[in-house]
């Protein structure tokens, strides 16, 4: 009789205490920001690049504010930095961003000319009241196209620490 | 020892064993992240003037790095073993031609290999799974207008 209590004490000891683990866990994730990099774009005459965010989160009113960021790639300065409070991404709908595009038109703003190269693209979001911005609630498309050549590129959500 | 006594001590017990672990866990966590380093492997891409082929290697953090490179045939025989080849800055991508790495040593009469080759990417800390995006780019055709392109993902390894 003795033992089993003993037994039924450490047993509920070591749930409490791995419930609360759990808990601290799972809420230590969901506040890390997540963000969105993209490896193996290339703009210029006679490229695209095309990045299609859709929302997809099972909540309305995570409504995503979307930033990016521009960077060539041999030193990794930045071409194209965040604008105003960024794109709004409603639920259910994509977000179709054409890089070369947005780079040009940022740099037309300081009277530079449009940028020719490889780059590489990082983006977050902020704003979802239910979900973060994040793998779950963002479907992403990624691609290159050039010459006659069309194909998917390098897609990978970090969590920043 | 009474029943108490013996809840108590086994409280006590797991209490020890939860701190234990909360303390233990993120030690072991950031032991691997900080880790000695990492390879990483690709393999199945053909290099040929025709079929160029392009490495990729995107530090997404604020640590420059270098890493060694080594192309192999399909039997395993090196083809290139250049360390500390490839020196990806912070924030920077690497891009580097496999064509130009199997040429480069030869004279100009000399055919470089053409065929399946193997990628072996080595370096230390921040080059993990976690913080750099590695991949090489297939292209069929020329590489300045292709007529497609396939994109192949590394296999990564701890380097014990």
């Amino acid at each position: 009789m003795a033992i089993s209590r003993w037994l039924l004490l450490t047993a509920l000891t070591i749930l409490l205490a791995g419930g609360t683990a759990l808990l601290v866990r799972g809420t230590a994730k969901a506040d890390g920001d997540v963000t969105l990099y993209v490896s193996g774009f290339d703009i210029g005459p006679k490229k695209t690049a095309s990045l299609r965010l859709t929302n997809v989160s099972p909540s309305v009113a995570d409504v995503y504010s979307i930033q990016l960021t521009v960077r060539e790639i041999d030193q990794g300065i930045v071409i194209r930095r965040p604008v105003g409070d960024g794109a709004r991404l409603f639920r259910g709908q994509t977000l179709e961003l054409e890089i070369g595009d947005v780079v040009d038109q940022f740099r037309a703003g300081f009277e530079l000319s449009g940028w020719d190269g490889a780059v590489q693209v990082v983006a977050f979001g902020t704003g979802g009241v239910l979900n973060d911005f994040g793998p779950d609630t963002v479907l992403v498309e990624a691609v290159q196209t050039e010459g006659k050549a069309s194909y998917g590129v390098v897609v990978e959500w970090r969590v920043e620490e | 020892m009474s029943w108490k006594a013996r809840a108590i001590s086994g409280v006590g017990a797991a209490l020890l064993g939860v701190a234990v672990l909360a303390v233990a866990w993120p030690g072991a966590h950031q032991a691997q992240a900080a880790g000695e380093g990492c390879t990483a492997f690709l393999a199945g891409a053909q290099s040929g003037k025709k079929t160029p082929v392009e490495l990729v290697v995107f530090n997404t953090t604020a640590t420059a790095f270098t890493l060694d490179l080594i192309i192999r045939d399909p039997a395993g025989i090196e083809l290139v073993n250049r360390p500390g080849e490839i020196a990806v800055a912070a924030r920077a991508t690497a891009i580097v031609s496999i064509e130009e790495q199997l040429s480069r040593d030869l004279d100009r009469k000399t055919k470089p290999y053409e065929g399946i080759v193997s990628i072996e990417l080595v370096g230390d800390s921040p080059f993990d799974e976690e913080q750099v995006i590695v991949h090489a780019t297939q292209y069929f055709g020329k590489r300045s207008k292709p007529k497609g392109a396939v994109v192949f993902r590394p296999l990564f390894e701890l380097v014990p």
